[in-house]
Parts: structure tokens; sequence; C-alpha cells
């Protein structure tokens, strides 16, 4: 398997996602262009320009019509998807680090880095998809984070939000009451990202302290412990498969120090069930700090901090034999 | 300890108690409260009885000088301590007087608190107050004590060795597979594993903050011995019952404030801690720095200083162990300027209470079997660099070898005392060049016959090893001609009194350290601290005849700084410790043929060290015997291994199906609730389904294919796993 290697950025990755039906690839780097992608063959369609900081994040609408970006430079900007037109922007008192779309673009979250003297907090918009003019105002705040909150997703019903920081714990929050729900001490340092199981059952979380858990949604039950040698940026459920895959390596601080053999700046596909590590993809070098299955669980994609991204394609082998034998 | 003088007055009175508030217990108490009552005042007793104290050695005079002594020797007792003082200001201080007004040469004071009254002690004691009179002081409760002490020696009566209540400490090696266990220290955690080949090593211990240091087993591996800054612990694991924890028990405190460094003798009888006072801030007749310790009893047996800054090591470090012991702890020497001081147990004293004046010996190494010992002296003026060895405690010489141009000796004792190899580095004629000789002598031999072997000038040695119970050894040479180039040869000295002979030598290797098997016959060597961490096993047994001899087993440890054999012989371990990396810390054990048998990464791993042995219990006959029989015992073994592994398959699988069981039933109970959200889910995207009429169907559909598909392959691949497994 030869992974597709889309140079493009400039700094390291924060993020990369797949559109709803999988054929586009969005990706967002400390540069100030977020840049979108052919999935089937790795071309650069287009960046969104307008951001002057660190991008951190981006979000689709459910019919890929419209995007939304979060950046270091304290806003966040609604993007005509198909023509790179600036629709709107937000401003706030410190760095934007996550966006979503509500399941059915009606609402916007945006979360806030407690930065600058600012707590971190989500800001609920409401969307107006037929309009490019949006409402200055949010509907909703939520406030109680103590740490930056690094992800905020929407749950399939669009009444209860998912927020993941680096105050360890884990969040679900009632968004028309505008509260908190149920809050867990999910690990022992930074929560670094955190991605929903397919069917929404399942959230899985990323640590520096070395390991990834599968929660339960509903009860916010651990459910399992993924446990590796470095930190973990990002991890995500297979859509199809008992599969985790993981992506992390040495904090960046200390990357310089050490040979990318050392570094631990592989991929590893773990078992949901058995914690037991599968395979491993080598290629990055630097950490890995965002990882992303596409829809259909045929391919994955990875960014790291090395400036690349790296989307694979998984051999005719892995849907075949029992999924053990990896890459 | 102080002698006590005989006291003068033996007709001493009973001395007066301060009144206490009720003697008598009230009536109607109940026996708890009157237990309690009676604890404290016999509480209230002792503690009045240490304010009082008994001063002996006054002088006796008649009753017209009284009250000069009287207001002569007040104050002295004044400034001692605060004294007691009744309504009238007056102290209670009484110089007793007899019937006629004269002084009966001794005096009861009473101070504040026992605290006053020690200090009083230590200034009134031993007080010089003339030429005939020094004063003896002790508090009222010892003077009681001492006045109880029978005059006639009774030695106590030692307790029965089943009555000391000390549990066995060795259960581990009753384990039923004969598995050797190792000790690996990691971030804040020190564990203890079985080590077995079947299987994966298996915890047995492992406790968070053990120690603030390191964790060192004990030279027969019954004690572990951890460091803290108020001094070592020493811990033994206690005997299990059936399916009960591991626990590890705390054996004995031995306070040492900041210690820094550990040594126990070869028979685990004492333990050696240092903690690295200087020897010009230590106090000379109650020395800090260094403290032997018996290890049963917990006692202090001696202080001594550290060592004085002339036989420091080169760069500064100060030489561990100070102290080295004879095999059997009878001895214990160190190095001392110009003589070696050789002290003697139980008594800690020096041998013939003088060290052995040797003028300018620089550095001395015990025969690992007998209580002989080899040291050597450089070169002064015109007499030349010697080797001598001595027979303790007689001190003889029994062989001497002058040896010329030596610019350093380093001593190697064969494990078990039968050669000593020294090293020796010598200067050219021009004293600009440096060369290698290595002086063998048989010291089992009649007259201890020397061999040398000669490398030339400029060839480097890197290592020098013994094999451990033969009579081969190995050097790893490199040559001066020729750059990078790295030989590793082998010798044999034939026996007790045979001939030295090279037996063959490896070409070409990247090897810096020799790590023979403890039971000889095998060898690793290993480019330690290297990139590559190359690693070759070499049966010198099966090379010895070939031409081109090929290793065992090959195979690389990328950057391991640490090799270790098992006491067993038959596994060695490389390892990754995080004082040579921060990261890929690991360790892996291998088999004597090179084969890995498993790999464990552990993150900021410190150390790791097996569990040595005590010697064996079986005498040489009996070991013959097992030999012989070797091949009927195979069988039993292998067979027990077999039942083990496939034990731990259909474990893993039971294991399996268990975690798929739960883990299918969390699955049922989602969907259960994902349905319940259906209409919600669905809701939020009904936007959609009015733009494009067929998206709610859509929807519908992926949602179940999603899962359905999740369930299906699910099954197959448990089907595959297991059945690649079984």
């Amino acid at each position: 398997m030869r992974p597709l290697l889309l140079k493009g950025h400039e700094r390291p990755l924060t993020r990369a996602k797949f559109n709803r039906e999988g054929d586009l690839l969005f990706t967002t780097a400390m540069d100030k262009s977020p840049s979108v992608w052919r999935s089937s063959n790795g071309e650069r369609i287009g960046t969104y320009k307008g951001h002057n900081g660190a991008v951190r994040d981006i979000s689709v609408t459910w019919d890929t019509t419209r995007v939304i970006t979060g950046s270091a430079d304290n806003s966040a900007i609604l993007w005509n998807a198909e023509t790179g037109e600036k629709l709107h922007q937000w401003h706030f008192k410190s760095p934007v680090r996550s966006v979503a779309f509500s399941p059915g673009d009606a609402y916007i979250a945006i979360a806030t880095a407690k930065l600058m003297g600012q707590a971190s907090n989500v800001f609920i918009f409401a969307h107006n998809k037929s309009s490019n003019e949006q409402t200055e105002e949010p509907v909703k705040v939520l406030e109680g984070h103590e740490g930056t909150i690094t992800r905020v997703l929407w749950h399939a019903s669009a009444e209860i939000l998912l927020t993941a920081s680096e105050d360890k714990t884990i969040r679900k929050w009632d968004v028309e009451a505008g509260e908190e729900i149920q809050c867990v001490t999910a690990h022992k340092n930074d929560i670094k990202d955190c991605q929903f199981s397919a069917d929404y059952a399942m959230v899985i979380t990323a640590s520096k302290d070395h390991t990834a858990k599968l929660w339960s949604f509903h009860d916010f039950s651990l459910l399992r412990t993924y446990t590796v040698d470095h930190p973990v940026n990002s991890a995500a459920v297979s859509p199809i498969f008992s599969h985790i895959l993981l992506g992390g390596g040495q904090e960046a601080s200390q990357v310089t120090t050490t040979g990318d053999r050392q570094g631990k700046f592989e991929g590893k596909i773990f078992h949901l069930v058995y914690e037991e590590e599968l395979g491993r993809v080598k290629g990055h070098f630097g950490p890995i700090n965002t990882v992303a299955f596409s829809p259909d669980g045929k391919q994955y994609v990875s960014g790291g901090e090395d400036g690349f991204v790296r989307l694979h394609d998984f051999d005719p082998d892995y849907f075949t034999k029992g999924q053990e034998g990896l890459v | 300890m102080d002698i006590i003088p005989p006291l003068t007055g033996r007709h001493f009175v009973q001395i007066e108690m301060p009144a206490l508030a009720t003697e008598q217990p009230l009536e109607g108490l109940d026996q708890a409260l009157q237990d309690d009552f009676n604890r404290k005042r016999e509480e209230m007793q002792r503690v009045a009885k240490d304010c009082v104290v008994v001063v002996d050695n006054v002088p006796k005079i008649g009753a017209e000088k009284y009250p000069r002594l009287v207001s002569k020797l007040t104050p002295r007792f004044e400034a001692a301590g605060r004294l007691r003082r009744d309504g009238g200001d007056k102290p209670f201080l009484e110089f007793v007087q007899g019937e006629n007004g004269s002084s009966l040469g001794y005096a009861i004071a009473e101070y504040i608190s026992p605290e006053e009254a020690h200090k009083a002690i230590a200034l009134l004691h031993n007080f010089q107050l003339d030429r005939a009179h020094r004063f003896w002081a002790c508090t009222a409760g010892d003077f009681e004590r001492l006045q109880q002490m029978p005059d006639e020696f009774v030695p106590p009566q030692a307790l029965p060795v089943a009555d000391r209540d000390r549990p066995n400490f060795k259960s581990y090696l009753l384990d039923e597979r004969g598995r050797d266990q190792f000790m690996i220290r990691h971030q804040d955690e020190t564990s203890i594993y079985w080590h077995d080949h079947v299987v994966k090593p298996q915890l047995d211990f492992a406790r968070l903050k053990w120690t603030e240091a390191a964790a060192i087993w004990s030279p027969r591996g019954t004690y572990v011995a951890t460091f803290h800054s108020r001094g070592i612990k020493l811990w033994g694991r206690l005997p299990v019952q059936k399916d009960a924890e591991v626990e590890y028990g705390l054996i004995m405190r031995f306070e040492h404030v900041s210690v820094t460094m550990l040594d126990f003798s070869p028979c685990e009888n004492y333990l050696v801690t240092f903690n690295g006072t200087e020897p010009e801030r230590d106090d000379k007749r109650n020395p800090r720095a260094l403290v032997v310790w018996d290890i049963l009893t917990g006692r202090r047996k001696r202080g001594f200083m550290g060592p004085p800054r002339s036989i420091l090591d080169s760069d500064g470090s100060i030489p561990w162990p100070i102290f080295n012991w004879s095999h059997d702890d009878k001895y214990f020497a160190r190095l001392n300027e110009n003589a070696i001081s050789v002290y003697q147990t139980p008594d800690m004293g020096l041998v013939d209470k003088k060290s052995i004046k040797i003028p300018h010996v620089r550095g001395f190494a015990w025969s690992p079997k007998d209580n002989i010992m080899a040291y050597w002296t450089p070169e002064v003026n015109d007499s030349p660099a010697r080797v001598s060895l001595i027979e303790l405690p007689s001190k003889k010489e029994i062989r001497q070898k002058a040896l010329f141009s030596v610019s350093t000796i380093v001593l190697h004792w064969q494990q078990e005392g039968k050669f000593l190899c020294c090293k020796v580095d010598r200067l050219t004629k021009s004293r600009k060049g440096q060369f290698t000789n290595f002086e063998l002598f048989r010291v089992k031999a009649k007259d201890i016959p020397v061999e040398v072997l000669e490398y030339k000038e400029k060839d480097i040695i890197n290592a020098f090893a013994w094999e451990p119970n033969g009579s081969r050894f190995a050097v790893i040479h490199a040559y001066s001609d020729v750059p990078g180039k790295t030989d590793v040869s082998f010798f044999t000295m034939e026996g007790l009194s045979g001939e030295l002979k090279e037996l063959f030598t490896l070409e070409k290797k990247t090897a810096n350290q020799l790590h023979w098997s403890p039971k000889g016959r095998f060898i690793l060597l290993a480019a330690v601290c290297t990139q590559n961490g190359n690693l070759e096993w070499y049966d010198v047994n099966d090379a010895q005849g070939k031409e081109n001899p090929e290793p065992v087993g090959a195979n690389e440890h990328f950057s391991c700084n640490d090799i270790q054999w098992d006491p067993s012989g038959r596994f060695v371990t490389s390892s990754v410790t995080c004082w040579r990396s921060s990261s890929d810390n690991a360790y892996v054990i291998w088999t004597l043929y090179g084969k890995e048998l498993c790999r464990v990464n552990v993150d900021q791993l410190y150390q790791f060290s097996w569990r040595p042995r005590p010697p064996p219990l079986l005498s040489a006959k009996q070991e013959r015997e097992v030999k012989k029989t070797l091949k009927t015992r195979r069988e039993r073994y292998e067979r027990e291994d077999k039942d083990l592994k496939d034990s731990v398959s259909s474990g893993k699988a039971a294991r399996r199906k268990e975690q798929r069981d739960m883990f299918s039933a969390f699955r049922e109970s989602a969907r259960r609730i994902q349905e319940g959200e259906a209409e919600k889910r669905a809701k939020a995207i009904a936007c959609y389904a009015k733009v494009e009429d067929d998206t709610e169907t859509i929807v519908e559909i992926v949602e179940t294919i999603v899962s359905v598909k999740t369930e299906i392959d699910w099954n197959k691949k448990l089907l595959t796993s297991d059945d690649e497994r079984d």
C-alpha cells in the first residue's frame, strides 16, 4: 500500500476531515490556508484564504456547500465550500480551537481557547443556510471547562454536544438548556482529540498520557483502554471493522533530539475489543497530529507535525484476511 | 560506655517521690478505668524519677563546714538546669547529711522536667570539682535500676532458633516450575516478575515509590534493599497463602541519613552503607560516613571514616565498594594510603590490631574462593612494580612478581579462584608508547607459576573476561596498525597445570563487551552503547576446533546499554534504560542461542536485574547424578512446558470470548438506545430530506448497513482469529 503523499501545507497539520460522502478531504494546518483535496487521487482543489493565523479546525455541512474554519487569529470564518468565498467572520477574544456544524446544519458550535485571560467556552450560533447574513450574537454559551477545549462534536440527535478538553475531562451538554449533563475525568493528561464511532454509540479520546480510551457515549462508562509508549494526539474508530486507529509520537519539543526510528511516529491500529496492537504504518517523520477514517472505512488520512498529509488506501488483504494481516 | 564507679554511700536511702494527686484509686471505678489510672500513675512516677538526679562523689565534710559546701555547690547545680522549687522558692536540692550533721558525700536534686535533668547530668557527670572529687550523676530511675542489678553476671539466654519468628523469605525458591525472578524499576514503580520461557514475564509483586533511588538484590537473592533519605530498608518476600496477594515484608531498617551507597557482604551477614560524609567533616571518634551493620540483628557494628582524598579515583569519584569482603564474610579490607586495612568479623577490629603496611599500594583484590589477597605496588624510584599474593590471616606472602616499566595494573581473579590475571599496561623504553601484558598466575598449582601473554605496542585491549567455571578466557583487542579492526581471541590455561594456549580468534568484530554465561561454555559478544547494538552468541566448546567459528546466534538490540545473564545461564537480557536514551526503553530476553523470547517496552526503565540464586544445596555427586538422568527428566519438563503452552492459549481463547460477550452486550444496549433516538436523528437532518426527496430513505439505509455490517465482520473476525491461534 503506497499512500498518497499530499504536499501543500507548510506547517504542522491540525485537522483532517472527510466530507459526508468521503470524496473530499479537508485539512487545516498551522499555516493560514485550509485546503481541500480530492480523496480519490490526492489532487488539491483549492485553499480558503482569509485567516491571519494558524487554523485549528474545520467543519463541513451535510451537503458540502459550506465550510467553517476556526483560527488562532481569534476568529471563525464561514466559507462557500466550492468557490472559497468568505461569507461571514465571527470574532472572539481568544483563539478558536474547534468548530462544528450540527447535524442538519441549523447550528454552529465554536469553541475558544483558554488564553488571554479568557475562559474556554463553546459558543452556539444559529446558522442561516439560505443567506450569507449571519447573526453575531450566540444563541447559547456553554461555560464550565477549566482548560482549553480541544474538540467539540455534535451528537446525531443535534441536541447534545460533546466536548473534550485539556482539563482532562470530556463533557456532555444539553444544548437547548445550555447546561452540562455529565462530566468525566477521562485521562491523566491533556485530551488532544475525541471522535465518535460511526453509530455515535462510542467515543474515543486521545491523550498525552499515552493512552486512548473508548467510552460509551450514553453513560460515559469506560469500555476499553489502548496503551502505547508515546503521547496520543488523535484517535478514530473504523466505521466498518472493530479497529481503532491511533496517531501520535513524541512531543514536538523533543523531536529534534531523536531520529524517526525512535520517535514512534507511526500510525497504529488496535483491535477495538482485545486492546491488542494489530499493525503499524510508518511514514511520517514527525508526530501524527490528526487521523480520520473515510466514511466507507476503506481509506484513512493522517496529518503530521512534519506538514505532510498521508492518504492511505487499505490493501485488499485488509478486508479479507481476518483483519490481522495489515499493511 | 562509661564504667560506673562504685557508690560511696552504700546505705543510700529510699528516694522520696514527689507526691501524686491521689495515691489510692477511687472506689467504684471499673477495671478499665482503674487500669488506665494505674498506667498513668506508673507513667507519672517514671517521669518523676527521671526528674530526680543523684550525684555521687560530692566531698564528705564535717557539720561545721556544711553550710559552706551548700553555698559553694548550689550555684553549680542551679546552672546545670532549672531546679524545681517549693512554695518558698527554695530549690529541691539536698546534700544529704548524716546524723551528726556531716555530709555523706552525695546530693539529690530535682529538676523541672526529664529534659532538664538530662541536661544537668550531661554537665554534672564527670565534673572535676577538685583533684579528689569527680562527680558521678544519673537519674533516680537509672539509679534504682542499677541498684537492682545482681552482682553476679548472668548471661542472657539465647532464644531458640524457632522462636525468632522469622518468616521464610525464600518461598520464591519453592516455585513449582523453578522459575527465576527479575526486578525492573521504571517510573515510580518497582516490579518483580517471574521469568518463564514459555509465556511472557508474569508479575509477582509491584509497588509504587518503593525506593527513592535504586533497589538492590542481596548477593544470594534473599533480600531487596531500598534507598530512603533516612537510610536503607531491607525487604523479604513473605510466604504466600494460596490465592493471596504476594507481599514483601519490611525486615529491617538501617538508619543512615542521606545514604548514597550500599554493599552486601557475600554471605549476606553484613551490610555496608555510605553517606558521602567527607573525612574532614566527620566525627573522628564516632565516624558516620561508612557504617557496617549486622543484617540479622539490625545493629550498627562499626562506623568508619570515608576514603581520604588521596585514594579517590582519578576523576574524583569514590571507588565503590570501599570495603572488599572475603568470600566467607570473615574479613573485609580497604585500601589506605600506604596500607591495606583488613578487619575481621564479628568484632570489626583490625586483624592483629594493625593495618598491613605496604608502601605505595595501589590496588588489591580478594580471591573469590580463598582467603588470599592479591595487591600491586607501582614502581617507585629504583624498585620495580610488584604483584604480591598474601594469605590471611597469617599475612604470609605466598608469591611475588616484580614487573618493570609499569603504568598500571588491573587484577582479574577467575571466579573459582584458580587463576589470577594481571592486566599490566607497560610503557615502552622511550616511555612514549604503551603496551599490554597479561601475567597469568596459576594460584592452585605448586609454587604458583606465572605465564605471560604479550601484546604488541599500541594494541588496545578493550575487554578481558574469565570463563566463570573454566580455565578459558577471552580478550577483545584492537590493532594499532590496522585502524578499526577489532578481534576477539580465546585462550585456555589447560586446567590447573597445563600450558597457556590460544584457541581461536574471531576477526573484525564490533563487540566491546564480553559476557560469559555464568555456567561457562557460552559467551555473548555485545556492542553495548552503540548504534546497532550487535549481539553474537558463541558456543566456545563447539568453536574451538573449527577454522572459522560461526556464532550460534546473532541479533541486535538497537542502542542497548546493559547485558545480564540470568543465574541459570540459560537466558540473557539486553536492555535500553533511560540513563542512555529517553525513548525506546525496553528489555529483551534471549535464549543462549540468541533467540528472542520476549521484548517488553517499558517507559522510563531505570534498572533491570535478575534475582541472584543462593548456592546450590546439591553435592557435586548429586549434581553428577542429575546430569546422568537428564534425558528422563527432560521428557517431564518438556511435557510440562507443552501443557502450560496449551492452557495459556486456551486460556486466551476463553478470555477473548469473555471480552467479546461483554462487548456484544454493550453493542446490544447501544443499539436499543440508538433506536430510541432514531426519530430525533431523522428530525435533525430532515431539512435536507425536503431538498432531496430520497434523502430520508438513504439515511435509513446507511444507518442500518453500518451496524449490521459491523456485526457480521465481528463474527467473522472472531472465527478467523481464533482459528489461526488454536
